[in-house]
């Protein structure tokens, strides 16, 4: 026996963020510079046809340059309100129909109640909703207390072991703040869609789901050293990913982090079993086992 | 946890709060002189042992550790959940060399690095009919009462029906608020069914 840290720093899951954070930071300046050649093709027309009208002063004050210079305002304002606008407008994440509370003596629950007192963690709401892909997934909807939501096939045939490790994985999530994370990435990368040039766009949607990936790692790792049992994680993914049903709720309007990926929804959202099977291997070695 | 340490996934280990034990000796006079409870001298410590390592190992390199810093002598169990017991019993029941033995097992345990996996220590009491648990959340540096209530007969499968004496807990939680602290979620006051000493 002998002292072992538990989580510490991960410096992948910070390359990532680094990564995603240039993504972004690519894709706001792309779009500066596409606002401001427009901006500047525009005011060149409106520069000709004024001095074709008799604006002669251009560097002056006159009727003429107020004229297309205000215009020239007008528009640029435009842009930037569409832009933004299109950033900010909220997915609202939607708890799914149907879900009930998981009653306090379930020991799901008390699980999550040990665990989260053993990391001195928030404690989330717990829902079951039916559905025959065992999976687990948060929901974070404004105005409501963060859910960990799991569906009936988790309850029914993880072992308590494998489903104690699914909601560790979900625990650092919420700790992680991952859902609100990845939701204002999203949004940020659909704008990059529309708005920017389309090898930009597709190299902000790179890094953003690679930062994705890693957080789902980060969350696994953290979730088996809490728990100890970096095994029952990797039972709990392989039990997870080897059911083929066909989902009975339809899940993907979920804007949510779930425990594995919901079909092609969200695959590449999610790192492989082999990647997080190594990254658990880690942690089997570093807990000395 | 600060913005930037969420953002890049840091989750730091809690350190325990292990003085927040010693208030248990003045709980148990008032608990005696309010409502007639005595300690039954059990006591336990909870934590997560890492997966592997054989049952029969933990427990000796736990008592070797006590051993070597003049320990008093557990026994170990593992409950439904994964997580191990050790139990100290005092003879006849002293609350005050209990909570010393309590402390003795959880620095034990802290200075080996298995601080951050330390769940809860508990200590019982009973009246002669009825017996709770006093449960302290090291992380948390808050105590609870968990009190099963008695003689709740079976369930339809005939296993015994498993119900909490929610109104003795939150009538220990009222007489108890000045000399321990309390925890104030009441939904984090987990059920340890089967605790030793229980």
């Amino acid at each position: 026996m002998s002292a072992r840290p538990r989580y510490g720093d991960d410096p992948e899951l910070t390359r990532a963020t680094l990564r995603a954070a240039a993504g972004v930071a690519l894709a706001a300046a792309v779009t500066v510079l596409f606002v401001g050649v427009s901006v500047l093709v525009v005011g060149a027309k409106f520069g000709l046809w004024a001095a074709m009208h008799g604006g002669w002063r251009v560097f002056g004050w006159g009727f003429a340059e107020l004229h297309w210079w205000g215009l020239l305002a007008l528009f640029a304002a435009g842009v930037v309100i569409v832009t933004v606008t299109e950033v900010r407008r909220v997915p609202v994440p939607a708890m799914p129909r149907d879900t009930r509370e998981v009653p306090d003596d379930h020991p799901a629950h008390q699980s999550v109640l040990r665990l989260a007192s053993l990391a001195d963690m928030p404690v989330p709401a717990l829902r079951v909703v039916v559905d025959e892909q065992p999976n687990a997934f948060v929901v974070d909807e404004p105005g409501r207390p963060v859910t960990v939501v799991v569906t009936t096939a988790a309850l029914v045939t993880m072992t308590p072991d494998e489903l104690e490790a699914v909601m560790a994985h979900e625990l650092f999530h919420v700790a992680h703040g991952d859902t609100r994370i990845t939701q204002r990435l999203e949004r940020i990368s659909g704008t990059a869609h529309r708005r920017a040039p389309s090898f930009v766009a597709q190299y902000v949607q790179r890094s953003v789901r690679a930062m994705m990936r890693q957080r789902e790692l980060s969350a696994d790792r953290a979730a088996a050293l809490l728990t100890g049992r970096p095994t029952s994680l990797l039972h709990a993914v392989e039990r997870c990913t080897a059911t083929e049903a066909s989902p009975t709720t339809d899940l993907r309007e979920v804007a949510s982090v779930a425990f594995v990926a919901r079909g092609r929804h969200d695959a590449d959202t999610h790192p492989s079993t082999a990647e997080r099977a190594t990254v658990l291997a880690r942690v089997a070695t570093s807990l000395g086992t | 946890m600060g913005f930037l340490d969420s953002l890049l996934g840091r989750s730091k280990p809690v350190k325990p709060d292990l003085d927040q034990l010693f208030g248990l000796p003045s709980a148990g006079v008032t608990l005696e002189a309010a409502l007639g409870y005595r300690p039954t001298g059990t006591g336990s410590v909870a934590f997560r042992a890492p997966e592997g390592r054989a049952f029969a190992d933990v427990q000796a390199d736990v008592q070797a550790l006590l051993d070597a810093g003049q320990g008093p002598k557990v026994d170990v169990s593992v409950d439904s959940y994964g997580y191990t017991w050790l139990v100290c019993r005092t003879e006849p029941p002293d609350l005050s060399a209990l909570v010393t033995d309590l402390h003795a097992v959880n620095t034990s345990l802290q200075d080996s690095g298995f601080g951050s996996t330390l769940l809860c220590s508990l200590v019982s009491f009973t009246d002669g009919t009825r017996t709770f648990g006093l449960v302290y959340l090291y992380k948390r540096g808050t105590f609870y009462a968990f009190a099963p209530a008695v003689g709740t007969g079976t369930t339809i499968d005939g296993s015994a029906a498993q119900r909490r004496d929610n109104l003795l807990e939150l009538q220990l939680r009222d007489l108890l608020k000045d000399d321990l602290r309390i925890e104030p979620e009441v939904s984090r006051w987990f059920a340890v069914w089967g605790a030793p000493g229980l």
